[in-house]
């Protein structure tokens, strides 16, 4: 277990335990947090999209062409933090970051 | 007292999201989630996509780690499957003779694929895909397989098309109507598909039907309507699915193609619910509907567990979104659409990205149609969700967001409720 800050779009604070080996999505969806997520995991609806601190963005693994291709159609796009929490897989490494969850469609 | 014991049948996308959303609510009684299945509830939409052609291990599509069970205290009971539900005894019988009682019970058996009543359907390489067992025999075929013929041109179908094609396959798509994508799409998005599907070399054959699978023990070909025979290896038969809803009918509750339940997955027993494919509700616009889709089992889901848990101020009134990938284009959908209505096309399919807009009763956004124009039905959705009057002069020009395509007046709610 890990813990992550998670800046809801409101700019509220929670802490949450992720579980390593896990896609981070799954974490913040059980902590009741707003992330509509609605293609399951997949990589297909962006309504995952994160903002992570450009200092851990290199621990996850690379960015598929599918993500990349999806976060740069999303809004609040921002180069090189976007990212899809389904596709990060929570490291032992991310314990402590703060991450945003930006404004929902 | 007795821990209250709510059992979940069905270890697809719904059940795994009730299960989650249990214990994320702080249910603290105990959770059974059974499943025929022996695999540990994994990912679906993969099954026609990138499991064919990734060469992925089945332990990828898992939803979660083995160990998530035992952390959140889910007894999985894996392989095991629910032959009878005795609604008045609060108890379920197993196939292995074990009963199992339960305080509130979730049925979230989703739907198998119909099947075709034509000779030769049990000859060896004559397939159907629901199930990540199908999916294992299907990649392990295509690494031989020279012809597949595919039947029906629906969404998994083509997936799989498009699958075989990468894996150097020679793919017939045999479809029935006149068109592939009836049943869901409008016309303009069938047309593009069967285009980008044609482009990349698979044959098609419309407004024909199989008659007849054709070999001896192994299938050998597939015979048309028409009277041509069309050499194959492999069949997959993908003509839509049914609800599996034949517990919920043994045991007395209303059915009619699929389990009849309210806005929270209430069925017409008590302590029993529903949810996914095999629940018909009714949807935001009023209509009772069954729908097959990954955000319908999971929102629904997590719905119908709140009122389990007794909230029922959050009724299910989810806008259903869809999505597929076939070659390197992106199909999304979502909102309510009429397939055989014209729809209004935002974009240029000749640049292959376009959206088709749909239009209710009313002259409001009802719902949406997108290739490789994801943005657009992200920001549908939020216009159908928040009743924004769409001004459809402006909406056809793709250069302007869709989001600021908004009316100067804005309908009341009550105008979609
Ligand atoms: C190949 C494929 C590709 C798809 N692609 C997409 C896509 O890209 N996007 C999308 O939105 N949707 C897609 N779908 C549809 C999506 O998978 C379904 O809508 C979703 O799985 C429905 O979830 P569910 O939980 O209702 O049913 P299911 O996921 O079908 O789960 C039902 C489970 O119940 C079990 N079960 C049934 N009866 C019993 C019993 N009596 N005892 C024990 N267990 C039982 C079954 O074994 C099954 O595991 C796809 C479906 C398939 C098959
Ligand atoms: S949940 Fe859909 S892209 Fe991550």
């Amino acid at each position: 277990m890990v813990k992550v800050n998670v800046v809801d779009p409101k700019g509220r604070i929670h802490t949450i335990e992720a579980n390593e080996g896990e896609p981070l999505m799954h974490s913040i969806r059980d902590a009741g947090l707003p992330m509509l997520a609605s293609c399951g995991g997949n990589c297909a609806c962006a309504t995952c999209h994160v903002l992570v601190p450009a200092e851990i963005a290199n621990v996850f693994t690379d960015r598929s062409e599918a993500e990349i291709e999806l976060l740069q159609d999303s809004d609040y796009f921002q180069e090189p933090l976007s990212r899809l929490a389904c596709q990060m897989i929570v490291v032992e490494a991310i314990d402590g970051i703060t991450i945003e969850i930006p404004p929902s469609y | 007292m007795a821990k209250e014991h709510i059992v979940v049948v069905g270890g697809g996308h719904a059940g795994f999201q009730a299960v989650t959303t249990l214990r994320a609510a702080g249910f603290e009684g105990s959770i059974t989630l059974i499943d025929q299945d022996k695999y540990y509830p994994y990912q679906r939409p993969p099954l026609s996509k990138a499991f064919l052609t990734d060469a992925l291990p089945p332990e990828k599509l898992q939803f979660r780690t083995p160990d998530f069970y035992s952390r959140k205290e889910i007894s999985l009971r894996l392989g095991e499957v629910v032959v009878r539900v005795d609604a008045l005894g609060h108890r379920l019988h197993l196939g292995s003779g074990e009963t199992l009682s339960y305080d509130q019970l979730l049925l979230a058996t989703g739907s198998h694929p119909r099947t075709l009543s034509v000779n030769g359907r049990s000859l060896e390489g004559v397939l159907e895909l629901r199930n990540l067992s199908h999916a294992v025999d299907l990649a392990t075929r295509m690494q031989g397989m020279k012809r597949i013929t595919i039947v029906g041109g629906g969404y998994v179908g083509l997936e799989v098309a498009a699958a075989a094609i990468k894996r150097g396959c020679h793919v017939m798509v045999v479809e029935r109507e006149p068109r592939i994508l009836a049943r869901v799409s409008s016309e303009p998005i069938s047309q593009y598909m069967q285009s980008i599907h044609e482009a990349n070399g698979v044959e098609f054959r419309l407004g024909e039907q199989v008659i007849a699978f054709v070999g001896s023990q192994k299938l050998e070909g597939v015979s048309l309507s028409s009277g041509e025979i069309i050499p194959a290896d492999v069949a997959l038969i993908g003509v839509g699915v049914v609800a599996c809803d034949q517990l919920a009918r043994q045991a007395g509750l209303t059915c009619h193609n699929g389990i009849v339940v309210d806005e929270f997955g209430r069925t017409s027993a008590p302590d029993i619910f529903a949810a996914g494919d095999v629940a018909l509700h009714p949807a935001m616009n009023g209509e009772m509907m069954r729908l097959e889709c990954i955000q319908n089992a999971n929102d629904q889901s997590e719905a119908v567990v709140n009122a389990m848990l007794g909230a029922t101020d959050k009724p299910y009134r989810a806008i259903p979104y869809f999505w597929s990938d076939q070659f390197t284009s992106k199909l999304h959908s979502a909102g309510f659409l009429n397939p055989d209505s014209k729809g209004l096309i935002r974009g240029e399919p000749a640049r292959d990205s376009f959206s088709i807009l749909h239009r209710d009763k009313g002259g409001s956004l009802c719902g949406i149609e997108t290739v490789n124009a994801q943005r657009d039905c992200r920001a549908a959705i939020s216009l159908i969700r928040d009743c924004m009057a769409v001004d459809f002069d402006l909406a056809k020009n793709a250069q302007i967001p869709l989001s600021a395509c908004v009316a100067i007046q804005t309908l009341s709610k009550v105008h979609i409720a």
